[in-house]
């Protein structure tokens, strides 16, 4: 079979490649990044990142003079597969943000200066960027915006505050919209420009969330400036051009995040037979109920996958998926909890490594009740970050069945 | 469109729906429930143009052998349609039991006509789920080379109107299954929860019946036959769960109340994409079992149990919405709402219940690791 995504018989070839590269590189007695206390961890992230850059395993989807890797849709999607089979990660946690969202971005929409600028530094490590969508007064209604830019010769100058930056305080550049025609209607005067953090005019505050993490931040701009010309996509037409981001890691999500959520199911079973809850009829039965709903995944993702890899523009498939596996993993977190039992009342033993995006704790980590409880916290993010499911549900309910706004 | 079938399987797809739009409209339901009798006309053109009763049948018996991700289509376009023909009792239950059995002479003698849709067959195993009854199941006693069959068997379905009458019954190498001679029967209608399907209760005195396979193998082809059940039970929730989203949605659209259509409300509106997400959830679990019968790359009966629950739960809740959000018509007889909410419970219970999948599947999933 062969598909605009690229041929399966090469992604298979590939596989093996990316096999060999992992036996290659990882320690024999490598048993996922939840194998390693936070220190060991945090210099395994640093030090795998240069390793992948070395290898051409660094940005994956970016195209070889860039820097990336070229590789087919089909390619990138076996990589996230073998990566996250293994417990590695395809980046650092502000990768998310520099290679998938904003580097992509670029490569879509930016001038061939912007990208023979930003991209190659953001392979060296050199700019490190966040995201600056929300505000205090435009969650779900993000066209609302009200950060201001207004341009003063050569430069824009910002003003306004942006809100859940995750990573904010690790970056030094920030992608931001911006309101630069106030007298537009909402979703046209709304442009994106891209603004160093290193300046007098951008303060970043830290907000601890409700797991006891402060992974995200509040960012303000005070007559905060960047050049003229780091505007992406056209001015006043920055919309289309944020709303481009949501098509990136579709394939790969859908393929890697069903593994994670089976790895995690997996250790919720094993805490059950350690502790005898596995042997009780109730928890048998909510247990195979996790199961259940852990198998409805693999079968969505694999349905999003053949949607993505046969060329379909995203749609409301993805918005199904990330309704799922979000409810989903709320439900499992909570009964973690219940499985724990007494356990649950103490956080004991390692955490998981970083709330970012949160989806499972590493592939190998313990299950130790500090994982489960912080597990449980941090999985109510997942229902309110990238489209909350009610906005999901309205999407599900506006796009494809075609009921009324 | 949907990517996990492919172009043969599409225009079969296509072919079956096709077939029911025109030959089973919401008034052929209602005739059909309401008639003494089952139309077997339908049957037998679903039969012979489009092959449904011979898809895991080996060609030397009239089928075309090994489609099993087409005989789950068969299933959804029924439950879509909300057919209540022979399919289940005939195709899914009793030719299955027949081929699994491996009975040569049973399988020359029965499938021909069952494939062809000339004949109807039903299959009663002995259950065991929870029955207050006390009647004496099947029980079968030899003398010379004969058998008769005595006691009764319940919820059999199309156990009044099937040409062939296949039973479990206890034997003394264990408990088998036998085809009886048609003496010696008395078939009882039953009042179905779901009013599509028919029901019966047999009641056998010193039946005549001939052994199909061996003595003793009931137990093997039942364990045989429930994965195939439960995913046929799952693949015609999928069906019924899509009518009722698209039912439902269709009505959220032109309903209005305070100057608006319903569908505009978040409360309807949520509640539809809700429906969409069960639906999809299910139809991909179907699609997914469909290749792992032909592949057979994973524990089927597991994977089977996963399934059927989803989806039946699903279809379920889905009816139980499509009843609620079509207000008063909704509760009406008139609506196709309330054949859906009954069908949906009638899946839910047959072929095992949760309770029994769930059981089954914590037996696999939390045995011990080696």
């Amino acid at each position: 079979m062969n598909s605009a995504a690229g041929s399966v018989s090469e992604a298979e070839a590939f596989r093996a490649k990316v096999r060999a590269f992992l036996d290659e590189e990882l320690p024999e007695d490598w048993g996922g990044v939840g194998k390693l206390d936070h220190e060991e961890a945090d210099a395994f992230a640093k030090r795998w990142r240069t390793t992948l850059s070395q290898r051409g395993f660094l940005a994956t989807s970016w195209p070889v003079e860039y820097g990336g890797g070229g590789l087919t849709e089909l390619e990138q999607v076996v990589l996230a597969e073998e990566f996250a089979r293994v417990g590695v990660p395809t980046g650092t946690m502000n990768d998310l943000f520099s290679i998938v969202m904003i580097g992509n971005t670029l490569l879509h929409w930016g001038t061939e200066e912007q990208k023979k600028h930003f991209l190659p530094r953001i392979l060296s490590g050199e700019d490190v960027w966040c995201q600056g969508y929300s505000e205090p007064g435009s969650g779900s209604d993000l066209a609302s915006l009200s950060t201001r830019a207004v341009l003063d010769g050569d430069e824009w100058i910002i003003d306004g505050q942006k809100i859940w930056t995750s990573g904010g305080h690790l970056a030094n550049w920030i992608f931001v919209l911006v309101r630069s025609n106030p007298d537009a209607p909402k979703h046209q005067g709304i442009s994106m420009l891209l603004v160093p953090m290193d300046q007098e005019g951008v303060e970043v505050r830290p907000i601890k969330n409700m797991g006891g993490e402060s992974d995200f931040n509040e960012v303000y701009f005070t007559n905060a400036r960047c050049p003229k010309e780091n505007v992406l996509g056209e001015v006043d037409h920055g919309w289309p051009v944020a709303m481009t981001l949501l098509g990136f890691e579709r394939g790969e999500s859908a393929a890697t995040l069903p593994i994670m959520f089976r790895d995690e199911l997996e250790r919720l079973f094993d805490l059950a037979r350690e502790n005898g809850a596995s042997e009780d009829p109730i928890m048998r039965a909510k247990l195979a109920d996790a199961y259940i709903a852990n198998e409805v995944m693999r079968f969505l993702g694999q349905d999003s996958l053949a949607r993505y890899l046969a060329g379909h523009a995203p749609g409301p498939d993805a918005a199904i998926n990330k309704l799922y596996w979000s409810e989903y993993h709320q439900q499992i977190s909570e009964l973690a909890i219940e499985v724990l039992d007494r356990e649950g009342l103490v956080a004991e033993g390692r955490r998981p490594t970083n709330t970012i995006m949160f989806q499972t704790d590493d592939v190998g980590a313990p299950s130790s009740s500090a994982s489960w409880i912080t597990t449980f916290a941090i999985a109510r993010s997942g229902t309110i970050y990238a489209g909350t499911s009610e906005i999901q549900k309205s999407i599900i309910g506006e796009k494809l069945l075609g009921l009324p706004k | 469109m949907d990517p996990l079938l492919d172009d043969d399987q599409v225009a079969y797809q296509r072919g079956l729906r096709k077939f029911f739009d025109t030959r089973w409209t919401d008034d052929q339901v209602r005739a059909d429930l309401e008639a003494d009798r089952p139309d077997r006309d339908t049957w037998r053109r679903l039969a012979s143009e489009l092959g449904v009763a011979g898809l895991n049948v080996p060609e030397e018996y009239g089928g075309s052998g090994g489609a099993p991700a087409e005989a789950l289509l068969v299933a959804e376009e029924m439950g879509r349609a909300l057919y209540g023909g022979p399919y289940l009792s005939t195709v899914v239950l009793a030719t299955n039991a027949i081929v699994l059995s491996g009975d040569e002479q049973a399988a020359a003698r029965l499938l021909p006509d069952l494939v062809s849709g000339d004949k109807t067959a039903a299959l009663a195993l002995i259950e065991n789920g929870r029955d207050r009854s006390s009647a004496a199941a099947p029980a079968a006693t030899r003398t010379g080379d004969a058998w008769t069959v005595s006691g009764a068997a319940r919820r059999v379905i199309d156990g009044a109107d099937a040409d062939h009458l296949i039973v479990e019954a206890s034997a003394p190498d264990g408990p088998s299954l036998f085809v009886l001679d048609g003496s010696g029967v008395e078939r009882v209608r039953s009042e179905p929860l779901d009013p599509t399907r028919r029901m019966a209760s047999l009641v056998l005195e010193d039946a005549p019946a001939t052994l199909i396979g061996r003595q003793g193998q009931a137990d093997e082809i039942r364990a045989a036959l429930r994965p195939l059940v439960s995913l046929a039970l799952a693949a015609e929730a999928v069906g019924g769960a899509s009518r009722c989203v698209h039912d439902t949605v269709e009505y959220a659209k032109v309903r209005e109340q305070f100057g608006r259509p319903i569908g505009s409300f978040q409360a309807v509106k949520h509640r539809c994409s809700e429906m969409q997400v069960r639906l999809d959830g299910a139809r991909t679990g179907v699609r997914h079992a469909g290749k792992v019968l032909v592949d057979e790359g994973e524990d089927l009966a597991l994977l089977s149990s996963v399934v059927k629950v989803f989806a039946t739960k699903g279809y379920f809740e889905s009816a139980a919405d499509m009843v609620q959000l079509h207000g008063g018509i909704g509760f009406t007889w008139e609506h196709s709402a309330h054949l859906h909410f009954k069908r949906a419970k009638s899946l839910e219970l047959l072929g095992g219940t949760h309770a029994e999948h769930r059981a089954a599947i914590a037996d696999v999933v939390l045995a011990a690791r080696h």
